[in-house]
């Protein structure tokens, strides 16, 4: 199977056919991720035709100093960037927002709700740390290709992941869904009472 | 990530580190050597150990509360690759290389060339209509005179050297100035002596 940087090199010497190839390989993948930004699968649809557009257009400038991929992120990125500023508001102001859990709700329906509040506090998270976050948990990128996804240098990126990372406990802790938080937990691997279980499980009790 | 200076409670981990530490221990992205010393801390520290759980736990939920529902079906992909590949064949002719590096790097040098270039040509229009007609009626009478239309010419060809030189000046009238000012030097005593008895 021929490499990325093959097929763009291909591309550059006018065969069609390998940005076809470049397609089917990256498609799935941006599709997600974008859907993961706007939220919407008809404008993440168009994002990610409007990205590959861009792609070929401009491939003479690809260098090849990053992956085709990364490369290919950043331009959807900056595409996906004009359509979900203007949706952002929207995003902040759902009010039918979880604030409360019946303690005999069915667990399905209590996970769904704090699914549903991590969600919202991730949309409430400013634009770049949220495609940090997005990127690196969802996505599982690199802090390095994240950097060159987002254009900021290597630091900035992690920055950002551990300001949203940071800012997210707080506010799920600080959250009034307690109760569904706990069943929750006892539900998810590595979530609180389990992973304090696990940690404190690790080693005899020496404060300091 | 840098190395810990030093902490009294560990003698190679300070407060900072550990806070930022954790999350990189938490990313696989801690160095070997100090990847040691935070494991060290986190079997001896209960509220190390519990700083390090709540953001593992935080990243746990965060990442189970994916909600992405991606089309499964081949047959979606298919057209999708189909309608981008038909928009690029259709709408998306490829820039060459030199002309988008071309449009790249000189499109701003462009522009300020035609702006300058426009605004000369603007500029020595004008002065060229302003000394050609004026409206003074002792101008007038000046012009008349045959050997003031020879020196008149020469100012209005003068002005037109001076607004090439544009950047030193602030408005056309000290374009007229100067250029009249350069002319007056060299007139001859005759030539003075008729120019101040068509001003009286």
């Amino acid at each position: 199977m021929k490499s990325d940087i093959e097929l763009v090199q291909e591309v550059k010497a006018g065969e069609r056919k390998a940005f076809s190839e470049l397609v089917q390989r990256h498609q799935r993948t941006l599709l997600r991720t974008i859907l993961r930004l706007t939220r919407e699968q008809s404008i993440a649809e168009d994002v990610v035709q409007e990205s590959f557009i861009k792609a070929y257009q401009k491939i003479d400038l690809f260098e090849g100093r990053s992956s085709f991929k990364s490369w290919l992120f950043q331009i959807a990125l900056n595409t996906a960037r004009n359509r979900f500023r203007e949706r952002t508001q929207d995003l902040i102001n759902i009010e039918d927002t979880f604030l409360g859990v019946d303690p005999g709700a069915e667990n399905g329906l209590v996970q769904a709700d704090i699914k549903h509040k991590i969600r919202e506090e991730i949309d409430k998270l400013p634009e770049k740390q949220r495609i940090a976050l997005t990127l690196r948990i969802f996505e599982d990128m690199s802090f390095k290709e994240i950097a060159v996804i987002m254009g900021c240098p290597y630091d900035t990126a992690k920055a950002n992941y551990r300001h949203a990372l940071l800012k997210l406990r707080e506010r799920l802790e600080d959250s009034d869904s307690v109760a569904g938080w706990d069943r929750f937990m006892e539900d998810s691997e590595g979530a609180w009472d389990g992973a304090m279980a696990q940690a404190n499980a690790r080693a005899p009790e020496v404060e300091q | 990530m840098k190395p810990p200076k030093h902490d009294p409670k560990h003698p190679k981990v300070t407060t900072l580190f550990r806070k930022e530490g954790w999350l990189e221990h938490l990313e696989l992205e801690l160095e070997p050597n100090l990847r040691e010393d935070l494991e060290l801390l986190l079997r001896n520290s209960k509220s190390d150990r519990n700083e390090f759980a709540s953001l593992k736990a935080t990243r746990d939920l965060v990442k189970k509360s994916d909600d992405v529902l991606l089309p499964e079906s081949g047959h979606y992909y298919m057209n999708l690759h189909d309608r981008i590949m038909s928009a690029i064949e259709d709408e998306a002719p490829r820039t060459s290389t030199m002309r988008v590096k071309m449009a790249h790097r000189f499109s701003w040098g462009a522009f300020a060339g035609t702006m300058t270039m426009t605004a000369m040509l603007a500029l020595v229009s004008w002065v060229s209509l302003k000394t050609s007609t004026p409206d003074d009626s002792r101008a007038t009478a000046a012009i008349e005179s045959a050997s003031f239309d020879r020196d008149l010419a020469s100012v209005a060809k003068a002005g037109v050297n001076v607004s090439q030189e544009l950047n030193g000046f602030e408005s056309e009238s000290e374009i007229v100035t100067a250029a009249l000012e350069e002319k007056l030097k060299n007139l001859s005593p005759d030539q003075a002596t008729a120019l101040l008895a068509s001003l009286q």
